[in-house]
């Protein structure tokens, strides 16, 4: 696949059609450029380093790829080398659920927050376009390693946040925010989480095409192990996605001193944000045990299904758990309560056409 | 490949050809995600029993494997047409999207793996001597009343070879080792009846429902393959599942495992007890049963850790 075939670039500012220069891609509008390095183009600035890994890990990692082959050298910068977090940023398998998108086949799909790939070679993989855009400079430069090591010319990483997508209105058939959306609102401080999230929704729903359709996977407010007191995950404090959001916010003010951002929902949250920012059609499916190593996906509607995960998916080999679900299951309001409380969702949603 | 653009009407197609039945209310698709291959419960709407079973793989490697699940069910099936209806369930494979489907009909009942239960570490597995005599009764029973048709087949003279070259896990196995000399000898002169080889007989791939055994997932089956590996296999993964209680599903297979199967405990003796009634009923040398031991270990530990490993066990047809 030519590369031209991803660098109809419009300007994130202006929106003017960037044409080539030497090194960058320039708009003759307002007179921005914007660098090429390494290959990948970058249209964020000032993007503080962020990651699984510490900056100095990703830089021996990137410094090393080309010689060493990305796999190698990645696994000989982490300090457990092949091991759980290896797995977790670089497993293709971890985008299985895209054998239920309904992106046409062959489309252009954006993947933001693409770190080092697992989603976006995943989706390459489907056969899909991928631009894979990555705010921090140094993991998207590891994957275009990555891309080219492993021959895939329909992946293209480029350089860019959320908010700054460097292309027209109306170009992607699809796009993935895989566990992005709830951080959204570090890239607004001026605005409140809500607020951030839905007008990063309302941003991406412009560069859908009509009929185009998002595909979220992210956490549930309501999730059992949130309730039962594991640490949210992206504020490292216990019970604050359950709390009301003023005592949550208050409480990570007390505890970690800054405001409560990083806002999950319930399955109607979610249904309710993606309908404010002119989504339609949100169709929901569940993600068991997490959604960073989920076992089961799963459509929340109709229910038969769910029964079938009440039975079979808690604790398999424990006879007596078997036989307490197998009961529950067969309770006429089990099915539709548990799909309330399921750990994370996968969510689809469409541009109207 | 898509689920409703590609599965579910591949899926409608074959349910004739599955032998599925039943009202035609439209069909929802779950995803069990595998490391290689995606696996689908297939459901009517509204129910909450599976009807069909889909695997889908896409990377070109794994098609062989599907195929030959095919062919070594089909093959079974022709054989012994009451496991079709009871025991293995015929399957349909086609290209779907960007890879290959297999599709059949769901298994009914529970994974034996199940039926394990917690046991202080050291002890070893708490499977029940039933679930046990199920799984090795059935597959004794299988390989014995195959056995004249598997020998019919021919392949003594490239069994192990092809044994080496399709899979991976013996691929490091050096023939000149004592024992692989001593099976591959055995092989040959005859004195070592071939078999069905299920190749993953696994608690995970053996559903029990009524005091029936669906048997499940047959890609590394081998007709004609070695007798008892699949006994090894069915212990092991038994031990490692009542270790892990399916916290860490792909953990190898470690020494302790080993120790748990067929070492000194009681399950290892209940184990060791059906291998040797295997070994009468095939008529195995009892030093061969040990030397076909040592090679499936190979499978999972480097060839001067097998010795070690071996040394440590009771003999293992006793």
């Amino acid at each position: 696949m030519p590369e031209t075939t991803f660098t109809d670039f419009a300007c994130p500012d202006c929106g003017t059609s960037l044409v080539a220069a030497e090194d960058a891609w320039s708009c003759g509008d307002c007179g921005r450029d914007y660098p090429v390095t390494d290959g990948v183009p970058t249209f964020v600035t000032d993007q503080p380093y962020w990651g699984e890994m510490p900056e100095p890990v990703m830089r021996e990692a990137l410094g090393n790829a080309r010689e060493q082959g990305w796999e190698a050298s990645l696994a000989a910068a982490l300090p457990q080398g092949r091991g759980e977090t290896f797995e977790y940023l670089t497993n293709p398998v971890r985008a299985q659920w895209a054998h239920f998108l309904p992106f046409p086949q062959g489309g252009r799909v954006l993947d933001i927050g693409s770190g080092l790939g697992a989603i976006a070679v995943g989706l390459a993989a489907h056969g899909f376009s991928v631009v894979a855009a990555e705010p921090v400079d140094l993991r998207a430069r590891f994957l275009r390693i990555r891309a080219e090591q492993e021959n895939l010319p329909n992946l293209y990483p480029i350089c860019a946040s959320v908010f700054e997508i460097p292309y027209p209105d109306g170009t992607f058939d699809g796009i993935v925010m895989n566990n992005v959306l709830e951080w959204v609102a570090y890239s607004k401080p001026d605005l409140s989480p809500g607020e951030a999230q839905q007008a990063a929704l309302a941003y991406l729903l412009r560069k859908l095409k009509p009929g185009g359709h998002l595909h979220l996977v992210i956490e549930n407010r309501w999730g059992p192990v949130l309730f039962a007191g594991m640490k949210d995950p992206h504020g490292a404090l216990r019970f604050t996605t359950v709390l009301p959001r003023f005592a949550a916010n208050l409480y990570t003010k007390l505890r970690l001193s800054e405001p409560y951002r990083t806002y999950l929902y319930s399955q109607g949250g979610y249904a309710r944000l993606l309908r404010r920012a002119g989504f339609t059609d949100a169709t929901f499916y569940g993600m068991m045990p997490s959604s960073r190593n989920y076992f089961y996906y799963f459509p929340l509607s109709p229910i038969g299904s769910l029964k079938y995960l009440l039975r079979t998916s808690f604790d398999p080999k424990h006879p007596g758990v078997s036989r307490l679900t197998n009961t529950v299951a067969r309770l006429p309001l089990a099915a539709r309560a548990f799909r309330h409380f399921i750990p994370d969702f996968g969510i689809t949603a469409r541009r109207p056409e | 490949m898509n689920v409703d653009r590609d599965l579910i009407p591949f899926v409608n197609d074959v349910l004739p050809a599955l032998g599925v039945d039943g009202p035609s209310r439209p069909l929802q698709a779950l995803l069990i995600k595998g490391n290689r291959k995606s696996v689908f419960p297939v459901f009517r709407r509204g129910d909450s029993r599976p009807i069909v079973i889909v695997k889908f793989a896409r990377d070109p490697v794994d098609r062989p494997r599907i195929e030959n699940e095919k062919a070594a069910t089909d093959t079974l099936v022709a054989w012994m047409p009451g496991l079709g209806d009871d025991i293995l369930a015929p399957g349909v494979v086609r290209d779907i999207g960007n890879g290959i489907a297999y599709a059949r009909r769901a298994s009914r009942g529970n994974p034996l793996a199940r039926r394990i239960s917690p046991v202080p570490a050291g002890t070893g597995p708490d499977l029940s001597e039933k679930h046990v005599d199920l799984a090795v009764g059935w597959l004794i029973d299988l390989q014995v009343s195959t056995r004249d048709r598997v020998e019919a087949l021919g392949g003594r003279d490239t069994a192990l070879e092809t044994m080496r070259a399709e899979n991976p896990a013996f691929a490091h196995l050096d023939p000149d080792t004592p024992a692989f000399a001593r099976v591959a000898g055995a092989v040959a002169d005859g004195t070592l009846p071939l078999v069905v080889e299920h190749g993953d007989y696994n608690p995970d791939n053996l559903f029990e429902d009524r005091r029936s055994l669906n048997v499940i997932d047959w890609e590394w089956g081998r007709i004609p393959g070695l007798p008892l590996v699949d006994l090894f296999e069915f212990a092991l993964q038994s031990a490692k599942a009542a270790a892990i209680q399916g916290v860490v599903r792909s953990r190898p297979i470690g020494a302790e495992d080993v120790r748990a199967a067929l070492g000194d405990n009681p399950f290892a003796s209940h184990i060791r007890a059906r291998v040797a009634g295997a070994a009468d009923a095939l008529s195995i040398p009892a030093p061969l049963a040990s030397d076909l031991l040592t090679m499936h270990l190979s499978r999972y530990f480097p060839p001067d850790a097998v010795e070690g490993i071996v040394t440590e066990l009771p003999e293992v047809a006793s």
